[in-house]
């Protein structure tokens, strides 16, 4: 089961993503963004570390907003294009849209 | 004017059609309403629009163009730039030059007299008396193909200056705004840009600019926008977002996602810093050594 599955299990979420369901925590979006960028890169979610820069795992741009577009799917709005460069780990990115999803 | 005929060193017209000529309509749904298609300039609480009209007025400034009799706009898109330099800046007749059947058409429906649009390249243009001023901007962008050598590259621009140095009346102004490599380097840039949005196109550098122009432009001014490019092309991608069912009925939404990715990546681009826009005030040498 990946981190998707198991978020859409415990919230039941609707199909069109996060927005009508209770917001995801830094924890949950975190761990995510472990299980879709191991998906992506084609390794054990054991191997991605969420303190390592994004562009260590070698994702350049297209990869970036390929991911930032997956990102938007789940949680249902839309992100900033440069999300990922100006938080450029899991960890970071993680917090700030906890963060800013709590703000609004 | 006499002058040899040269190969166009850059992207064919067929090339260029691919990206400008998709609709009219669609580049209305995320454009401003002047048409405007490179970066605009920023005052505290301007509009997209008043910043695009702002940075129309900057080269026209820059240019020398206010009140002149004949001004030339190389690429001149949907003619925003014709229009402001006849309807407000008293310029007797302004040409624009572009590759788009579109764009032309939709000039032409401004039913102005004193606009002249023509579907030729830089390169094929005789005029049949010389400019007070030339304006280009967001076009040398297409004026050289990608894997050429660096030679070939900066000779194919230093035409394009030639040519604007033989149409200019002494002591003339080019005012010249492009998007240039900054970090990145060719090998950088993703094939997604050449097979899909701009093909048959690359970038110069600042160095290829500077070499391409020496002794025939001084180069008077130079502004590097990069921060102003980020926020119109974020305009851009956000009007694009607000319009996006309408954009997908007219071309599809294969085409949206295509130009979605485009505007992110420029976005990106501009933002860590692997492109810049410069900006370029060039005044003519009237006595070059060549």
């Amino acid at each position: 089961m990946t981190a998707q599955d198991s978020q859409t299990d415990s919230l039941s979420a609707s199909s069109t993503g996060q927005q009508e369901s209770q917001s995801p925590t830094a924890a949950e979006i975190q761990a995510w963004l472990v299980s879709h960028l191991a998906a992506v890169l084609e390794v054990d979610p054991t191997q991605v570390d969420v303190a390592t820069p994004f562009d260590r795992y070698g994702l350049d741009s297209v990869a970036a907003i390929g991911l930032t577009g997956d990102l938007e799917e789940w949680l249902g709005y839309d992100l900033d294009p440069t999300l990922l460069y100006d938080y450029p780990t899991i960890e970071a990115v993680s917090r700030h849209l906890a963060e800013e999803i709590k703000a609004n | 004017m006499e002058q040899a005929t040269i190969a166009n060193p850059g992207a064919s017209a067929e090339a260029v059609r691919h990206h400008y000529d998709v609709s009219n309509e669609f580049y209305r749904l995320w454009l401003d309403p002047t048409m405007s298609y490179s970066a605009a300039i920023w005052e505290e609480g301007d509009s997209f629009e008043a910043a695009q009209v702002r940075k129309l007025d900057f080269h026209i400034r820059q240019a020398r163009a206010g009140g002149a009799r004949r001004v030339l706009d190389i690429g001149c898109g949907w003619g925003p730039m014709l229009r402001r330099l006849v309807e407000t800046h008293q310029v007797e007749q302004a040409v624009g030059l572009t590759l788009s059947h579109n764009q032309a058409a939709w000039i032409r429906s401004f039913n102005q007299p004193r606009i002249e649009v023509r579907v030729e390249s830089w390169s094929d243009h005789r005029p049949v008396e010389a400019y007070e001023a030339i304006i280009s901007m967001g076009a040398f962008e297409h004026f050289a193909r990608p894997n050429m050598t660096d030679e070939a590259r900066v000779e194919g621009y230093r035409h394009f200056f030639r040519r604007c140095h033989e149409w200019l009346k002494p002591g003339g102004w080019l005012s010249l705004e492009t998007i240039v490599y900054e970090k990145a380097r060719r090998e950088d840039i993703s094939e997604f840009f050449i097979t899909e949005i701009y093909p048959e196109s690359d970038l110069p550098t600042l160095a290829d600019i500077a070499k391409a122009s020496e002794r025939l432009f001084e180069i008077v001014r130079l502004r590097n926008d990069r921060d102003e490019a980020e926020r119109t092309w974020r305009e851009w991608l956000a009007k694009l977002r607000a319009n996006r069912k309408a954009a997908v009925a007219l071309v599809g939404e294969e085409m949206v996602r295509r130009y979605e990715k485009y505007l992110k990546l420029s976005i990106i681009g501009f933002h860590v810093a692997n492109m810049g826009q410069l900006r370029l005030a060039m005044h003519r040498i009237d006595r070059p050594r060549d």
